[in-house]
């Protein structure tokens, strides 16, 4: 919404020393957000109307001419480029130390370029001296009021301007635009229009507010006989309406000022009438309406529209209604979208002679909801929606039918005034405990400062310690109900800046720790710490496309009502399809991708948090998962197999791997499935382009922190006491042998064997088909002595002997 | 085998007192003390000793062994040649042998600043769930059915409808609803901050995402004022970007606080003298605060009466951005690990 100093003034002071920018700020700090300031006008100081008196060609330049201009006291020779220069021509002339916007060449930081004033100087064009400047609008900052066709084009000011007129004064370009951020005003209808934001500011100032000098309705003589009827069908949605019939009217252009207010607010003038009805939003912040009297059939009917009736709105669009709509209708047709728009077989046109203005408050839900399902988001109904106060209704028509009068002098009221209401407020008095609104905001305020803030905001204030606070009716529709609502009006017009910080004084207590977020975090440390990975983060959603071509089922995924995108319409039921993107995406430029997430996915089946209110169901299940990848060209399996190690013995759990056909594993932790380590599928890779051999993991967070918190710490073990003897041995065996088995029953077959490591896995001719060898290193050692090499020995051939009998082993020499 | 051990002792000494140059220090080395040479085939015998025996011999052995080791540094300076690869000239700016270490997300990172931030004031760090009810994502949070924050344009709804006909699911829009779960969890006292991924369903440009990350912070205690709201994220904001910053609030509405605040911190590109990034207010919007709204409290089975409370909400991302200078929101959920590995672990 754009807000005009002046019109600030009509209704309240504001003191000399506070600045446009000034009060920008204090607007922002007290009330609503001001977006920016816009200083019409600005920088024009050496600008004024001159005209042209005569051209004559450049004699070196065919493009440009000669223009001798006279500025009243003076006559000073231009040179001008201008195309649509004639002699006579009244134009805003730049004189020597005017500023003048500049397209600046883009920046050195090779960005756009930006607008620069500059000081004009007297200058020599191709020979000739220029001693000014004819304008074009961009060149003064009034593109917006002389938009040029062509960049060319030179503001031609066609009207009865004083040659030698400052051109601000001449076009009353003395106005301040306050742009207000419009989501900042959701919660306060009365801030809508002029009016409240005064009022707002003459507490905030605090300067005095002016009270609204219009006439009450009923002193307004009404000469004619014309029965206005209305009829109000659904009362819950049209709390109230007003309507009253005006005669003797002539359609023509409002006044200059008034057109100067509208303009400068944003508004386009059409005529008079039209107008009038949104110099009084922007006043008041009411919208209404005016309809052609003649144009009506009947009775006004404020009803519900029939399933698929249909209207023509102003802006020419047809419009198909459906029940749940409001409109309002004669006998035969809709005649406006209620609070939304009027309809143009009832528009107001140069031939009308006279009219019906509705005042009426609408129920905003319903607005809100129409506007949106029709696509319509008009200035009335962006207002209903925000619950307007009903008593503004009569407000608004008196301010009109005063407005019309002083437009048509011959105007007059020819019908019965219509008010159908069916509203209560509830302002009933909210009890304000002084002790209780100073602890709330942390200060020490006195009585009578509270008392003046709330008096100056439209409160009625009464009693002692506890205030009898009255509220407005303009605050009183859904904006102020609690006392906690009178504290906010307290704390902002005193001022957080005001407020002294303090920490809070309270009892110390130890906090919870989150365990699940802190087994998280030391995840995270030892992936992208030690084992060198990277973490992603993905969105939460994929797509039947994806799945399917991951052959993956897409049937109990979780679906969204209201997907934004075809990409984004399920919920993922694991991260290892967007890893697998992430894959895709980053292979052209690294040639290893080492990547792992952290997240919640989504299962239809019930989890473990309620849905609440009353509601025992519980929701989807969305348990933590990690997803790893590791995509590179040689052995990336046991590379993340290695990763997987590390972590099991960082998180002091045990990780068991099973075989799954060829290609891949489950893991398990205590004989319970954690997840699975998996070789990419190469089919599937070439129908996903992927191009780099790669592996995967997926494991559930919550099922290896309940076996880390089972495991407790890893303890220290006491070095032992006499020296340990390694020895070295190699076995062939069928490579059908299952290592895991082969480990177990070596740690088994001597009590000297200490620790087993496998070095070497070898398969090739020289063993021959279907065998494989193993290298070990073996640690022999005892509690009781130090061993000899007699005792290794005797050791080694135990394990030789067991190795054969159970295994068919082989020993190898090396 | 202790004479054995002295004969070659003696030999050793002898040989090293006649070694002229260092090719024949090379070979004296390769023969005596080499993985093969005699000195350490010997002392290789030491282990099949009896035991009794073993430690004498093997002290002794290694007595030598330090010796001779000694003596033959000493002889390889005396005859100029220099110990060790370093008889070459060392460039220092060489580098050295590359570490590779992984990458945390950098909202992992600003995440791990804001809970120690919190933690160190005593607030416990929540979770709750992404996929919410409507209840606590909006009923109770004061935020009723025809507010405009549930429209369709605004929220993803799950398609899962109730018994009444109406979507009653969503992806969470704030993590804000960990308020509510909190409250009926612990009470009050309460302090605790909620980290998560949030969703809305608008479209995604360079300065907006449908997916991004929030902090919550909720505090219920007796008598909690405006005043300690504005101490409380004072210290946040000093310690996350710069002892220097400030803040400043001004009315802002959400329906779950009364009064509510919008937070501005001090622009500290500027230091508050007005540029671009601040649109030249010197304050830069940071995030949206407030009391405790008393149906809030009320729906957490907290009594108004007896307790007050602040909260505050604010994108991480937005931090994230302000603190490593990222101009582009939609690199965070990209994967990209050009962007991602300027990260540290």
């Amino acid at each position: 919404m754009q807000l005009s100093l002046n019109w600030l003034k009509d209704f309240v002071s504001i003191p000399k020393d506070i600045t446009p920018e000034k009060l920008g700020e204090l607007l922002t700090l007290h009330t609503v957000e001001v977006e920016s300031i816009k200083k019409l006008g600005e920088n024009l100081d050496n600008v004024v109307v001159g005209k042209i008196l005569k051209l004559e060609p450049h004699p070196n330049a065919d493009r440009l001419k000669l223009a001798t201009v006279d500025i009243g006291k003076e006559k000073l020779k231009v040179v001008c480029g201008g195309s649509n220069l004639y002699e006579g021509m009244l134009v805003a002339f730049a004189k020597v130390g005017a500023k003048i916007k500049w397209l600046a060449r883009p920046g050195k930081s090779g960005g756009q370029g930006q607008e620069e004033l500059v000081e004009l100087q007297v200058a020599e064009i191709r020979g000739v001296k220029s001693t000014g400047m004819i304008c074009a609008g961009g060149e003064i900052g009034l593109s917006d009021l002389f938009p040029s066709e062509g960049d060319k084009e030179v503001i031609d000011l066609r009207g009865n301007y004083k040659v030698g007129q400052n051109l601000a004064e001449a076009l009353g370009l003395d106005d301040v635009i306050y742009e207000i951020d419009n989501k900042s005003i959701t919660n306060r209808p009365d801030l809508w229009g002029h009016y409240g934001m005064a009022r707002d500011l003459a507490a905030v100032l605090p300067s005095p507010l002016t009270p609204l000098p219009f006439q009450p309705l009923g002193r307004l003589r009404r000469r004619g006989e014309t029965k206005l009827q209305v009829k109000v069908d659904d009362k819950k949605l049209c709390p109230r309406y007003m309507a009253v019939a005006v005669g003797n009217i002539e359609i023509k252009p409002s006044p200059v000022w008034m057109q100067k207010r509208l303009i400068a607010c944003g508004m386009r003038p059409i005529n008079n009438i039209v107008d009038i009805t949104n110099y009084v939003m922007l006043e008041l912040g009411q919208p209404t309406h005016a309809f052609d009297a003649q144009k009506l059939g009947g009775t006004i009917i404020v009803r519900r529209a029939k399933e698929g009736e249909k209207i023509t709105t102003l802006d020419k669009q047809e419009r198909k209604l459906s029940e749940e709509m409001l409109a309002i209708a004669d006998k035969n047709e809709p005649i406006a979208v209620a609070g939304v728009m009027g309809g143009g077989n009832s528009e107001i046109d140069e031939n009308t002679k006279s009219i019906v203005i509705e005042s009426a408050n609408f129920e905003p839900v319903s607005i809100r909801q129409t506007s949106q399902k029709l696509g319509l988001r008009s200035e009335a109904s962006m207002r209903f929606e925000k619950s307007l106060d009903p008593n503004l209704c009569e407000l608004a028509l008196r301010r009109i039918v005063s407005l019309i009068k002083e437009s048509c002098s011959q105007a007059e009221i020819i019908s019965n005034l219509a008010d159908i209401k069916n509203f209560k407020l509830n302002n009933k008095p909210i009890k304000l405990n002084l002790e209780w609104l100073n602890k709330k905001i942390g200060v020490e305020m006195l009585k009578v400062k509270v008392v003046k803030i709330l008096q100056d905001l439209g409160f009625a204030v009464s009693g002692g310690k506890v205030l009898n606070v009255k509220v407005p009716t303009w605050r009183a529709t859904k904006d102020i109900s609690i006392p906690e609502d009178l504290a906010e009006e307290v704390a902002r017009i005193y001022g957080y800046d005001n407020i002294k910080l303090t920490m809070p004084l309270i009892t110390m207590q130890a906090s919870e720790v989150n365990i699940e977020r802190e087994f998280i975090n030391k995840i995270k440390d030892i992936l992208s710490g030690g084992a060198g990975m990277t973490e992603v983060y993905n969105y939460s959603f994929v797509n039947e496309a994806q799945l399917e071509k991951l052959d993956i089922k897409a049937g109990q995924h979780i679906k969204l009502a209201n997907p934004l995108t075809q990409e984004h319409t399920l919920l993922r039921h694991s991260l290892i399809p967007n890893l697998l993107q992430n894959v895709i995406a980053n292979q052209r430029n690294f040639s290893e991708i080492k990547i792992y997430e952290i997240g919640r996915v989504f299962l239809p089946q019930a989890g473990e948090f309620a849905k609440g209110g009353g509601n025992k169901e519980k929701l989807p299940l969305q348990p933590f998962k990690l997803g790893l990848i590791y995509a590179s060209d040689s052995s990336a399996l046991f590379s993340l197999k290695g990763i997987l190690e590390n972590l099991s013995e960082s998180l002091n759990i045990s990780f068991d791997f099973k075989s799954q056909a060829q290609k891949g594993a489950d893991i398990y932790s205590g004989g319970k499935l954690i997840g699975c380590l998996d070789n990419f599928d190469e089919k599937l890779a070439v129908k996903n382009g992927v191009k780099t051999k790669l592996a995967l993991a997926e494991l559930d967070l919550q099922i290896m922190l309940a076996a880390a918190q089972g495991a407790g710490i890893k303890k220290y073990t006491a070095k032992n006491k006499f020296p340990y003897v390694r020895r070295d041995m190699a076995f062939v065996v069928s490579e059908k042998i299952v290592y895991n088995d082969f480990r177990q029953a070596l740690l088994a077959a001597s009590s000297l064997i200490k620790e087993v490591e496998l070095f070497d896995v070898y398969q090739g001719e020289k063993l021959g088909v279907g065998k494989k060898s193993w290298a070990f290193t073996l640690e022999f050692g005892s509690a009781e002595k130090t061993l000899t090499g007699a005792d290794a020995d005797e050791a080694q051939r135990e394990i030789a002997k067991q190795m054969e009998k159970k295994f068919g082993a082989k020993l190898r020499d090396f | 085998m202790k004479e054995e051990l002295k004969k070659i002792t003696k030999e050793l000494q002898d040989q090293l007192e006649k070694v002229a140059d260092i090719s024949a220090l090379n070979n004296f080395e390769k023969k005596y003390l080499g993985k093969k040479g005699e000195l350490m085939l010997l002392l290789k015998k030491i282990g099949n000793l009896p035991e009794t025996e073993r430690k004498e011999i093997g002290q002794l052995a290694n007595e030598i062994k330090t010796e001779i080791k000694r003596k033959l540094i000493e002889t390889k300076e005396k005859l100029g040649g220099n110990i060790g690869a370093a008889d070459k000239f060392f460039d220092a700016t060489l580098p050295g042998t590359k570490i590779e270490s992984g990458h945390l997300h950098p909202l992992t990172l600003v995440q791990r600043d804001l809970e120690k931030i919190f933690s160190s004031m005593g607030f416990m760090i929540l979770d709750g769930p992404e996929l919410e009810s409507d209840y606590y994502n909006f009923e109770a949070l004061n935020i009723p059915k025809s507010h405009p924050a549930r429209d369709m344009q605004d929220t993803f709804y799950i398609e899962h409808k109730n018994k009444q006909g109406e979507y009653d699911m969503v992806m969470r829009t704030h993590t804000s609803n960990v308020q509510v779960r909190a409250m009926e969890k612990y009470g009050a006292p309460l302090r605790g901050v909620a980290l998560g991924k949030i969703y809305r369903n608008e479209a995604t440009d360079q300065r907006h995402e449908h997916t991004f990350y929030q902090i919550e912070g909720l505090m219920v205690d007796k008598d909690i004022s405006i005043a300690h709201l504005m101490a409380v994220l004072r210290e946040m904001f000093k310690r996350l970007f710069d002892q220097s910053a400030n803040i400043r609030l001004r009315p802002g509405f959400f329906s779950f606080v009364e009064p509510g605040v919008e937070v501005e911190m001090s622009c500290l590109l500027c230091e508050g003298k007005g540029c671009p990034v601040c649109k030249r207010t010197g304050w830069v919007e940071m995030l949206g605060a407030g009391l405790v709204h008393p149906n809030v409290l009320r729906a957490g089975g907290i009594d108004p009466k007896k307790y007050s409370g602040f909260a505050f909400g604010t994108g991480i991302e937005r931090l994230a951005m302000m603190k490593y200078g990222i101009d582009d929101i939609r690199l965070f959920n990209s994967g990209d690990l050009s962007f991602l590995s300027q990260f540290d672990s």
